[in-house]
């Protein structure tokens, strides 16, 4: 294992560099002449763009339709800086340029990734689209862009950069192409951060990332920001290799063009983005002889090409760059430090729990949808280390209090206490931080991920790392991650499931899957666990199991335990106390036994009850 | 207050063909969750069959108009067939991907085969327009707007009230549950894409007898107001697509009229942003609480 | 099995190359939007072109060698038109450019072949910017700034004192024309009373057109193309607006578009020629095109077109050689007739020419006004 990733990165990266030396001896001999030197620039800024649109929509699932908006925006700043620096050395000028393009276009990213925090699915698409739009009227209507007639006589690359145009045409290419490796870089290594885990953890499942801890806003914004931010320099590289901007070269179209290479790549793999954007750029001047019919043929390979590989061509799949990565890291240690680094476990929580005093409580904790009172004057408290389950029939409202006490759902009345201070009003993922984790009634794992990385999901907000760190894998990024990978290593083990680390988690049998969300749950360090239907879909033998699972949980993690359940052996067998919901109201609290024996209980499921009817029941 | 009247007169007329064409995305919309890129090139179909069906095949414009709404529903049913049905079960994206495909396609055979010269719509309709109380209101105008209530109200009792209707609902609800309802999801989902394209081939007709000229390209101006209309009053829901249309209509008359005719665009798209803030789901769309 | 298929592809590309006999051809490169929406214009500038060349090589080339036009398509994107004209100097090795046809797109190109030093004449690009400091590139279409003072000329001459304008935001052209007409009515003393403005492929044009009419104008300009041109007139007939519409060259291919040639009586615009007040070569022209393609021209581009080869291959043949520099020397100085009369370039490297004032009767044949020289 070990040989063959060195073995595969030794490969990429000399290819890389040798791809590089290549390219660039040709083209300053002028073996590669303009027309092909200038259609590699136009690969490579193609790759920028589809690359930096797969983190958008691949990593984080976000349809945006207006990323061709923000690549403008990068272009025309810095096509007018350069345009009002003429004395300026120009190497000087375009990298303000350059920098200046990117954290505008970041600005606009940011602005634009806000409606983000309210808006899903189709609904951000279209936003994306208008935002892209009204950028588009506004840079045709403004005079520093030049109105509709465009930004012209930017200075060019293939020019400007030195006195022999084969030369220039060179440190074009060198510039243009070390861009897009450090872009690429970054993104993979973003991406394979604990900030591009939280980011993906987003795509696969919104609700479930926010239970673990993720402030998916945060991270939503992160992205768009990061996304535009790369689209602007991609802008500006391309203000001067063309030399003039108009605003209808960055309509709505150019945008599909750029998602259409993303998606064909396959959604989420860079390396597709990277083949997809080679391929479409290059394509169509292959095709020029068939003029007339080259649309038709773009068109319908498309057509085709979704519906017989409708994941794109490599799916989520990525090339072997990142053992290339992965080692390259390693080697620079061997190099620079040749010191081990020790891992840094992630710090446990201290919970300050009070003798006589209950981990979570609720007073008089209450909720209605419009008219519709779901939850009233819910009073329920758990103990340290205590395993307590709510009963109640279908639509009791058992599984709107678990929204409600990890801020799901905000409650209308009420109060939570946890550990003393009141969580009302906080927002999941802060609330889960706080020491509440909680599983799924359908299971909510993130499927595409592994097991151990649905693990390392929870685990992200006691890590300190900063996305740059995570880009340029400083010291800090590695001992962290170092120490977690030895955590949710350890935590796999306490379940069995150590054999299964590396497997996508939709691969695994159900039962595995809702043993999976408990891990992930526990992952966090909670001192209240709420289980949501743990046994639903068990036969006996894995009941039975996890019963003896939960009861171990509870002395090995030190939980205070909450658990919706039908299955009422379980609930039974390992509950110390019972609630009982019905309607949205508690009616009833006490151990297995006066629950059983409760009047009030046997009404609530059974209609109108008999002595003996009950106890077959409930038993 | 005249000119206030006639931009509201031009702001109907033009909505009114908005809201027609945004019926048929929503209904799309509504029952497979797909942004029917291609619709407003079934309106672009539309318009060179009248074309070519008066212009090489001699036919009455009345016949002409007639065959091209039967075209268009043909259309609509065989793209559904060949290019979405086998992408049902994908992520929604790949079928973003394909309509856009089928978009582009459409389009450029059109160029191939039409030329990218625009041909002017050869169904002449001069009739005087009318005067009331010294405004004037052009014929075209009040037929584009009785045709597209009429049509609104016709497609709300069908779906309300007919049993092909009420299949539709509960496809777009829950297709499996539907189809364990023995409801055929499949001729559901043909029907609604055949009734979506055929309002566009109606479409299609008003839209040409407002704006007679056909280009290949024509389409995809008016598909994107059209869904812009339909998002603003909430996709999937028929009289939001109505209301929608009405309102980006007006909104854009007087936006051209009041406010900047340079700007109307981004002032369009600005008001939809606005609305989608304050109501994600549109104005009359019912907004969707994820079911934890 | 892959790595041979490639090995034979190459190999089989190598023989292609190399088994090809050299014949002494001198070859122009010709880029236009030849598809896509605006693909009308290019292809009346290609088939204008080629016309001539056909005409040339006919009578015996330039010197006993044949010319050729390479096409190549800019799909009226900038950034393709940029690879296209180095695909045509690099691998084509063409000795001069004709085109571009959309003045984006010349620009990009125009940046590039500055580089070059190459030769290069546009037919149609009418922005006054797209030559300037650019020593060799030319054009044989006159350019906005003459066109809009020549139509604000027209307008004082027929004793207007209140006009309006409506244009395209989104279009060059468009706010080109209108820059200028601004500016030329400023000094002239007409008042621009209404100024609307749509944006770019939008085919509604009432709210801004009943606004022009509750302004109430004596005439209306319009530096529209033919297509949205006729979506105007139907809309100002609907809500009756009835002012002369006075447009420039773009205006002239309305005829394709419109469906009641009627309204097109309103309509007056300045062309780059006119039949009724052509020359011989135009008549010449106006034949060899009715004959090659079966249709006479709508777009006035081909005629420019036309002028442009021309104006390209006489220099080649002055020059006497096809030398980068001689031939822009030749270009520079040149004297011939073409179809759109004598063309002679000034510093600007534009031509001096002449506008020709146009009108339609009610079956939509163009008719010649007046000529207006600068």
């Amino acid at each position: 294992m070990a040989k063959n990733k060195t073995k595969s990165y030794t490969i990429n990266s000399f290819a890389l560099i040798i791809t590089f030396i290549f390219a660039y001896a040709l083209i300053s001999a002028g073996k590669i002449n303009n027309y092909y030197s200038s259609m590699l620039i136009s690969v490579l800024i193609a790759i920028i763009m589809t690359v930096s649109l797969n983190l958008t929509t691949g990593l984080l699932g976000q349809l945006c339709l207006g990323h061709a908006g923000f690549m403008s925006v990068g272009a025309y700043t810095a096509g007018i800086i350069t345009k009002s620096l003429p004395d300026m050395p120009f190497g000087l000028s375009l990298t303000i340029a350059l920098m200046a393009g990117g954290l505008i276009a970041a600005l606009f990213g940011f602005l634009i990734g806000m409606p983000a925090l309210r808006l899903k699915g189709d609904y951000l698409a279209i936003i994306t689209l208008g935002f892209g739009e009204i950028i588009r009227v506004v840079i045709q209507n403004l005079t520093i862009t030049g109105g509709p007639a465009g930004l012209t006589r930017i200075p060019r690359m293939s020019r400007a950069l030195a006195e022999s145009p084969k030369e220039s045409a060179a440190i074009q290419f060198a510039i243009v192409y070390w861009i897009m490796v450090i872009v690429v870089t970054s993104i993979f290594t973003l991406g394979r951060s604990r900030h591009g885990r939280a980011i993906i953890s987003i795509r696969e499942n919104e609700v479930a990332a926010e239970a673990t801890g993720i402030p998916t806003t945060y991270y939503k914004l992160l992205a768009f920001t990061f996304a535009a931010f790369f689209a602007g320099i991609a802008g500006g590289l391309h203000a001067h290799q063309i030399g003039m901007l108009t605003p209808k070269y960055f309509d709505f179209n150019k945008s599909i063009e750029y998602l259409v290479m993303v998606v064909l790549g396959g959604m989420g793999s860079i390396t597709g983005s990277i083949i997809s954007a080679t391929v479409l750029v290059t394509l169509p001047e292959l095709l020029r002889d068939f003029a007339a019919w080259r649309m038709v043929i773009y068109s319908l390979t498309l057509v085709l090409m979704m519906i017989f590989r409708p994941s794109g061509l490599m799916g989520t799949k990525e090339f072997s760059l990142t053992a290339t990565v992965d080692e390259l890291e390693a080697l620079c240690h061997r190099v620079f430090k040749r010191k081990e680094r020790k891992p840094k476990l992630p710090f446990k929580p201290h919970y300050d729990v009070w003798e006589d005093q209950p981990v979570l409580e609720t007073i008089n904790l209450g909720i209605q949808f419009g008219g519709l009172v779901a939850a009233e004057n819910i009073n329920i408290n758990l103990k340290d280390n205590e395993i307590v389950g709510l009963i109640g029939p279908n639509g009791a409202g058992k599984t709107t209090v678990f929204n409600l006490l990890t801020g799901v759902y905000e409650p209308t009345q009420g109060d939570i206490i946890l550990l003393g201070n009141s969580i009302k009003g906080r927002s999941t993922h802060e609330i889960t931080n706080n020491g509440i984790a909680r599983t799924f009634q359908n299971i909510r794992l993130f499927k595409s991920m592994t097991v151990l990385e649905n693990i390392k999901v929870a685990f992200h907000t006691r890590m300190r790392y900063s996305p740059l760190s995570g880009i340029i894998r400083s010291d800090e990024y590695a001992s962290e991650e170092h120490g977690i990978d030895i955590r949710a290593r350890e935590l796999l083990r306490v379940f069995d499931m150590e054999d299964v680390a590396d497997d996508n988690a939709d691969s695994l049998p159900y039962g595995l899957q809702r043993k999976l969300e408990i891990c992930r749950a526990l992952a966090s360090n909670p001192k209240v666990l709420l289980l949501d239907e743990p046994a639903a879909g068990m036969n006996a033998t894995e009941t039975q199991e996890l019963m003896d699972t939960i009861k171990r949980i509870r002395t090995r993690f030190s939980v205070a335990i909450l658990l919706i359940e039908h299955d009422m052996k379980l609930v039974m067998g390992i509950c110390e106390r019972i609630y009982v919901l019905n309607y949205g109201h508690i009616i009833a609290e006490g151990t297995a036994n006066e629950i059983a024996n409760n009047q009030d209980v046997i009404t609530a499921y059974l209609g109108m009850a008999q002595e003996d009817k009950e106890d077959r029941a409930l038993c | 207050m005249s000119l206030f009247i006639n931009q509201l007169i031009n702001g109907v007329h033009v909505g009114s063909i908005y809201a027609l064409i945004a019926l048929g995305y929503t209904m799309v919309y509504g029952i497979i969750r797909l942004i029917n890129f291609a619709h407003g090139d079934i309106l672009m179909v539309g318009a060179y069959t009248v074309v070519v069906a008066i212009g090489t095949l001699g036919l009455s414009p009345l016949a002409a108009i007639l065959i091209s709404i039967v075209i268009c529903t043909l259309f609509g049913i065989l793209i559904e067939k060949i290019a979405y049905k086998p992408l049902r079960n994908s992520p929604k994206i790949s079928s973003l991907i394909t309509a856009i495909g089928v978009s582009m396609l459409l389009q450029n055979i059109a160029l191939l085969v039409f030329t990218p010269t625009p041909k002017p719509y050869p169904v002449p309709l001069s009739v005087e327009p009318l005067n009331i109380g010294g405004i004037q209101v052009s014929f075209m105008t009040v037929l584009t707007f009785g045709v597209s209530i009429a049509i609104m109200l016709a497609l709300q009792a069908f779906v309300t009230a007919s049993k092909a209707g009420k299949s539709m609902r509960a496809v777009s609800e829950d297709v499996k549950a539907a189809l364990l309802m023995g409801i055929n999801t499949d001729n559901t989902i043909t029907l609604t894409f055949a009734i979506g394209c055929a309002l566009a081939g109606v479409g299609s007709a008003l839209f040409c007898l407002a704006y007679p000229s056909v280009s290949p390209t024509m389409g995809s101006l008016p598909g994107v107001k059209a869904f812009i209309a339909a998002v603003l009053g909430g996709i999937g829901v028929i009289p939001g697509a109505m209301l929608g249309g009405f309102l980006l209509g007006i909104a854009e008359s007087f936006t051209k009229a009041y406010i900047s005719s340079q700007l109307s665009d981004a002032v369009v798209y600005g008001i939809l942003i606005v609305v989608l803030l304050f109501k994600p789901s549109g104005l009359l769309g019912k907004s969707v609480r994820e079911k934890v | 099995m892959k790595k041979l298929f490639l090995i034979l592809l190459s190999l089989a590309m190598i023989t292609t190359i190399l088994l090809v006999p050299a014949e002494e051809v001198i070859k122009i490169g010709g880029i236009g939007v030849l598809t896509g929406p605006n693909a009308t214009y290019g292809l009346a500038v290609k088939n204008g072109a080629d016309l001539y060349i056909e005409e040339l090589n006919n009578a015996g080339g330039i010197d006993g060698k044949k010319v050729e036009v390479i096409w190549v398509d800019s799909q009226g994107d900038p950034a393709v038109g940029q690879q296209a004209y180095y695909r045509l100097v690099e691998n084509d090795e063409v000795v001069a450019i004709l085109g571009a046809v959309l003045t984006g797109v010349t620009n990009a190109v125009a940046d590039a072949a500055v580089e070059d030093g190459i030769p290069m004449v546009s037919p149609s690009s009418t922005a006054y910017e797209v030559t300037t400091g650019r020593p060799n590139v030319f054009r044989t279409c006159f350019i906005d700034p003459f066109q809009s003072v020549m139509i604000a000329r027209y307008m004082k001459s027929k004793n207007y004192k209140n006009v309006a304008a409506l244009y395209d935001t989104g279009d060059d052209y468009s706010t080109g024309l209108y820059e200028t007409f601004v500016d030329e009515c400023g000094k002239l003393g007409l008042n621009i009373i209404a100024t609307e403005a749509a944006a770019f492929e939008d085919v509604d044009f009432k709210a801004q057109l009943t606004n022009i009419k509750n302004a109430n104008p004596e005439a209306l300009f319009l530096p529209y193309y033919g297509a949205p041109a006729a979506h105007i007139l139907k809309q100002a007939d609907e809500i009756g607006l009835n002012v002369p519409f006075i447009g420039a060259d773009g205006i002239s291919s309305i005829t394709d578009s419109i469906s009641d040639t009627s309204l097109l009586t309103n309509v007056i615009y300045s062309d780059h020629y006119n039949y009724d007040a052509a020359g011989e070569v135009a008549l010449q022209f106006l034949k060899g095109y009715e004959e090659k393609y079966g249709e006479p021209p709508t777009v006035a581009f081909s005629a420019t077109a036309y002028d442009t080869a021309l104006v390209l291959t006489e220099a080649i043949k002055i020059a006497g050689t096809t030398d980068f520099a001689a031939v822009v020397d030749a270009v520079k100085n040149i004297e011939v007739e073409g179809v759109t009369g004598v063309i002679t370039f000034d510093d600007h490297n534009d031509p001096i020419k002449s506008a020709f004032f146009t009108t339609f009767d009610a079956d939509g044949n163009k008719i010649f006004l007046e000529r207006v020289d600068p």
